[in-house]
């Protein structure tokens, strides 16, 4: 199960906290697409999913600073 | 002092066209300390402040520039940074960082910044200060502006450059918390008589009791923030998926 997750608007590290709390929630194997508009978020997303040992089988520049990254947990 | 107006604004382009390409951000280094016991931009900023301390104090020895910290508030440095400390968390950056992000096209750091500057000006003006030291302090104001409005300009060619730019508009939450930590930040920054970088990385490098004070009492103050906005919500979800 894809969950998504939309945070633009939102600035680092806010993003990130509610990609926390959303994938607290879900079950192994489960993933979170998360859509994000801050900056920042490019690196520390990524970092989080590489501390974790979580896979990201997606990841991409949608527009003009706009982003998309699944973490798959 | 056109010189060093123009200097400063020169500075500050590279120095904004850097901290963009970098997602540089001290507020989020001081914060990782401590939410993902992180130290990596701790030990960064603790090697910035050894090489600016070897080139400032051969400047001081060599009697070019004077240290400015030989009198401060002590309670001013730590009620101050520890205040400026929590507003840099609501405001997601520090000064530094609040410009570049500006530069974006972040609105809401457009906002933090407003307020920083409006609760500042209400410190400064609203403390009854000699005439001498004001005008020494407008010669500064004038330097520190020129170099971050070059910081706002070279992050706006960086992000520009690289499709990271466009007007993004904060959501309430976002706006809330932009508005009181950019008061906040005005502030702390007034009473500590300095930010993350005139205190946390110049005074510490020379060596200034000031300095050191205001790093630790901005670290505490980050932490408090980090703690009831990252680490309490995040503990609370964990513990109701568990149930």
């Amino acid at each position: 199960m894809i969950v998504k997750l939309e945070t633009a608007g939102q600035v680092c590290p806010f993003p990130l906290v509610e990609a926390k709390q959303a994938m607290a929630k879900l079950n192994k194997g489960d993933g979170l697409e998360i859509e994000f508009d801050c900056t920042q978020a490019t690196e520390a997303i990524p970092n989080w999913a590489a501390e974790e040992g979580y896979q990201v089988s997606h990841f991409e520049q949608t527009g003009d600073a706009k982003w998309t990254i699944t973490v798959i947990k | 002092m056109l010189w060093t107006i123009f200097a400063g604004g020169a500075l500050g382009v590279v120095f904004g066209f850097v901290l963009q390409r970098a997602r540089f951000c001290m507020t989020g280094g001081f914060r990782d300390m401590y939410i993902a016991r992180n130290n990596r931009m701790f030990y960064a900023f603790l090697i910035a402040i050894l090489i600016q301390s070897v080139g400032v104090l051969t400047l001081i020895e060599s009697g070019y520039i004077a240290s400015p910290y030989k009198d401060f508030s002590v309670l001013g440095a730590m009620l101050g940074s520890y205040v400026f400390g929590i507003g840099i968390i609501l405001a997601g950056g520090c000064a530094t960082g609040t410009w570049y992000r500006a530069g974006e096209g972040l609105i809401g750091s457009w906002l933090a910044l407003v307020m920083y500057m409006l609760s500042a000006a209400m410190m400064k003006y609203g403390a009854l200060q000699p005439l001498q030291k004001s005008i020494l302090q407008y010669g500064r104001v004038n330097d520190n502006l020129a170099a971050a409005l070059g910081i706002f300009v070279g992050s706006y060619i960086a992000a520009k450059g690289s499709r990271e730019f466009r007007w993004r508009l904060p959501d309430t939450k976002t706006l809330a918390n932009s508005t009181v930590g950019g008061l906040l930040m005005g502030v702390g920054a007034s009473l500590a008589g300095g930010c993350t970088i005139g205190n946390g990385l110049t005074a510490t490098a020379v060596m200034s009791s000031k300095g050191w004070i205001a790093l630790a009492f901005t670290l505490l103050g980050v932490w408090t923030a980090a703690h009831f906005i990252f680490v309490r919500p995040v503990r609370r979800a964990a513990l109701q998926a568990a149930v």
